[in-house]
């Protein structure tokens, strides 16, 4: 069995890519019902609407590129830190975002789930 | 950068320290018993108002009993740190926090891991110009022994 780290980071770049293709189908196992989803400028959304987010991709990230990431485990919690580049299209204008998220996720049931998330625009 | 949760309070740093030491015995004694849920809650509540308490008066002893050693903590501008990093920044003289208030909490329990949602709100001088800001924050704390103490803290400044 992997470590768990190496789970988790996979787990993490599972959610890139399924952001990136706007299909969610496959999140749907790793979020808890009540995640709690944080974006870059303080808006909240539920799991419901993060996963509707994902799939109308109405922010068309075009590209998500994981700069770094690492995961620290206490216990039964793993909390993964890193920071991404995200290039998209939104209203028309093209846009890239360097910013810093912080997953919180816990072990249930033998599996991962994710029950926070938080990105922070990285502004220096 | 301006570090959050911070203000000023010279003047009642020893009464902090026995406060918090006091609030720490206060939230435990009550673990040989089946804690419920909205007990827990409350407690997790309480330790997030110690939190602010413990910066406003740049409490590093109090702040200790409240972050975890390998806290991982996210400034609002995005700055990563440690808690050493956290406690040092704190410490600014440039800093004088005036007012810092939770707007809203929210505090989900997953046994022994508790994440907390909520509103900062932070009116603040620094080099003598004032500021204020509001920033959303998620904070993840985890059960260890009789306490809790927080794991990791994100905050991210609400643009809308």
């Amino acid at each position: 069995m992997p470590p768990p780290d190496r789970n988790i980071l996979a787990l993490e770049h599972a959610w890139d890519q399924a952001q990136e293709r706007g299909d969610p189908k496959g999140l749907a196992t790793v979020f808890d019902n009540a995640l709690i989803f944080v974006d870059y400028d303080g808006k909240v959304l539920t799991n419901a609407e993060y996963m509707a987010r994902v799939k109308s991709n109405n922010t068309h990230m075009a590209q998500i590129v994981a700069e770094q990431m690492n995961v620290q485990i206490f216990g039964d919690t793993a909390i993964v830190v890193g920071t991404y580049r995200v290039k998209g299209v939104e209203n028309g204008s093209p846009y890239l975002r360097r910013g810093r998220f912080v997953d919180t996720l816990v072990l249930t049931g033998g599996h991962w789930i994710c029950v926070a998330a938080a990105t922070t625009p990285i502004l220096h | 950068m301006f570090p959050h949760r911070k203000r000023e309070n010279i003047g009642a740093r020893m009464l902090k320290v026995v406060g918090v030491s006091l609030l720490f015995f206060a939230t435990a004694r009550g673990d040989a018993q089946v804690k419920t849920q909205p007990d827990e809650q409350a407690r997790i509540l309480t330790l997030e108002s110690a939190w602010n308490q413990a910066v406003q008066q740049k409490d590093a002893s109090a702040l200790k009993m409240l972050l975890a050693p390998d806290l991982i903590y996210v400034e609002y501008d995005g700055t990563l740190m440690s808690r050493a990093q956290y406690l040092a920044s704190m410490q600014s003289p440039s800093l004088q926090p005036v007012r810092i208030v939770n707007e809203s909490t929210n505090v989900r329990l997953y046994g022994a891991v508790a994440v907390v949602n909520g509103v900062c709100r932070e009116d603040s001088t620094k080099n003598g110009k004032p500021y204020t800001f509001r920033e959303r924050f998620t904070d993840t704390w985890v059960r260890r022994g009789d306490n809790w103490v927080c794991v990791a803290s994100e905050s991210t400044l609400i643009a809308h």
